[in-house]
């Protein structure tokens, strides 16, 4: 019945099918016919969890090689993988992401567990003429010494990145360093133990249309404020134990902003509370353009202290 | 802007009229437009795609013919409908490829490729992976009506290279 349309099929478009499953389940038609049984390895694109391999690590070893070895020359589209760590196949496997990031790969998403602190720059993505889309978490970037040239990069989502008290402007290079940026994410970027300190990230762009920010501070005397100058960012979502302070310079065309967060201005009477009061209500004139407002039930409790 | 129409013929000698804005979708077209070989009384012949294919191409090129300059259209009336515009079409595409069988999702590839609208390929490839994905071998086999042309031992062999797939 379809099997007539298959066979026309070309190597080429099967491949691009097999691009969108898991790799797992695109070695798995290996077993269907002779025709079938290397496309996978065509398949200009990896989407695994090293687990699946667990507890062996030479057959994950292999399957790398043979892997990489067959596509030599190919240009990847799509990397993206969950690492959890084989004992001594760590600095091998870096070395691989660095050459698919060589080879022109477009989507890297990577998740590395546990969270070993690995400077995460030495893969030169950062000088990437190709990625489109870059998703790191658990990853070290640190070291300021370089130039950020990510002239296609559109998507940037960053879990756990940053262990440094110069977090901020590690991430505040990497943005300005993509001129066409569109959607950027930050999950608690900035781990950092206790401590006083005062951070500032500053985040310009003048292409980004969605942002998302999950911080999480709640430790010690860390203040720290958030600087948004995004003049065509239209989706903004807060969510989490807020930053101090967020500034917002230039977001006339905003849209929609879904606030999920727990800013602690329960107590107005104290100085403090009375600071943080008047940081929210700064916060809310300088979104006062924008059309449709989530906003979750405690931060409206607070809200409507303000008010 | 330009409502220009033009003719396509599918290879069995159905004729479709179309916008040029839609037609540019495919890549084909577009070139086949800017140098000029397109006269306008003359249908452009499309050798490889039938009739009933090509209608569900037109179909797409004329669901996504605002695509390309929705950056262009930011005035502040259209913001919210533009969202939902965007809602519509991703349903669109969902029930669009619901209604076809595996067999006319097959045909629609070779014609989206074959007449290069990289969007469609996407759509459809992602849409034929969905039917393969968490399936048995022995079920994928089936839907795609595959013959198996191993031996036992063949069989057994690629079994042992990837067990880590496999469980």
């Amino acid at each position: 019945m379809a099997c007539d349309t298959l066979c026309d099929l070309s190597d080429s478009l099967l491949t691009q099918i097999l691009l969108n499953l898991p790799t797992k389940d695109s070695v798995n038609t290996s077993f269907l016919s002779k025709r079938w049984r290397n496309l996978w390895l065509c398949v200009l694109g990896l989407h695994l969890r090293t687990r699946d391999f667990y507890p062996y690590k030479e057959v994950f070893q292999r399957f790398m090689d043979q892997f990489m070895e067959f596509n030599h020359r190919s240009r990847l589209q799509k990397f993206d993988i969950v690492y959890y760590d084989f004992e001594s196949y760590r600095d091998r496997f870096l070395e691989l992401i660095s050459t698919v990031v060589d080879h022109g790969i477009q989507h890297l998403e990577f998740f590395m567990y546990p969270c070993n602190i690995d400077d995460f720059l030495r893969q030169k993505f950062y000088k990437s003429n190709t990625l489109v889309s870059l998703k790191l978490r658990n990853v070290e970037l640190k070291n300021l010494e370089f130039a950020v040239s990510l002239p296609c990069l559109k998507i940037l989502h960053l879990y756990k990145v940053c262990y440094d008290i110069d977090g901020p402007l590690v991430v505040e290079k990497l943005i300005l360093g993509c001129p066409v940026l569109e959607d950027l994410e930050l999950v608690i970027p900035f781990n950092i133990g206790c401590g006083k300190f005062r951070l500032l990230l500053r985040v310009r762009s003048q292409t980004l249309k969605i942002c998302s920010f999950r911080f999480g501070f709640s430790r010690g005397n860390t203040y720290f404020t958030v600087e948004i100058d995004a003049p065509r960012l239209k989706y903004m979502s807060l969510s989490g134990n807020q930053s101090d302070n967020i500034v917002i310079k230039n977001l006339s065309s905003l849209l929609m902003i879904n606030i999920h967060t727990n800013t602690d201005l329960m107590y107005p009477l104290t100085p403090e509370g009375l600071r943080k009061r008047s940081i929210f209500c700064d916060f809310l004139t300088g979104i006062s353009s924008v059309r449709r407002m989530i906003i979750c039930e405690e931060t409206l409790e607070i809200n409507i202290y303000i008010i | 802007m330009s409502s220009n129409m033009i003719m396509l013929k599918s290879s069995d000698g159905a004729s479709f009229e179309i916008e040029e804005a839609a037609a540019r979708k495919s890549k084909i077209i577009a070139n086949m437009i800017e140098v000029e070989c397109v006269d306008e009384d003359k249908a452009i012949p499309l050798q490889n795609v039938t009739g009933n294919i090509l209608a569900l191409v037109i179909e797409y090129c004329n669901k996504h013919i605002v695509d390309d300059d929705d950056d262009v259209a930011t005035e502040e009336a259209s913001e919210e409908e533009e969202e939902a515009k965007k809602k519509k079409v991703d349903d669109w595409e969902a029930e669009f490829m619901n209604s076809m069988s595996l067999e006319t999702m097959f045909e629609l590839l070779l014609a989206a490729n074959y007449l290069n609208i990289k969007s469609l390929i996407d759509l459809v490839c992602q849409t034929i992976a969905n039917n393969i994905k968490d399936k048995t071998p022995e079920e994928v086999r089936k839907i795609f009506s595959i013959e198996n042309d191993f031996t036992p031992e063949e069989e057994e062999e690629i079994r042992k290279e990837n067990a880590w797939a496999f469980g």
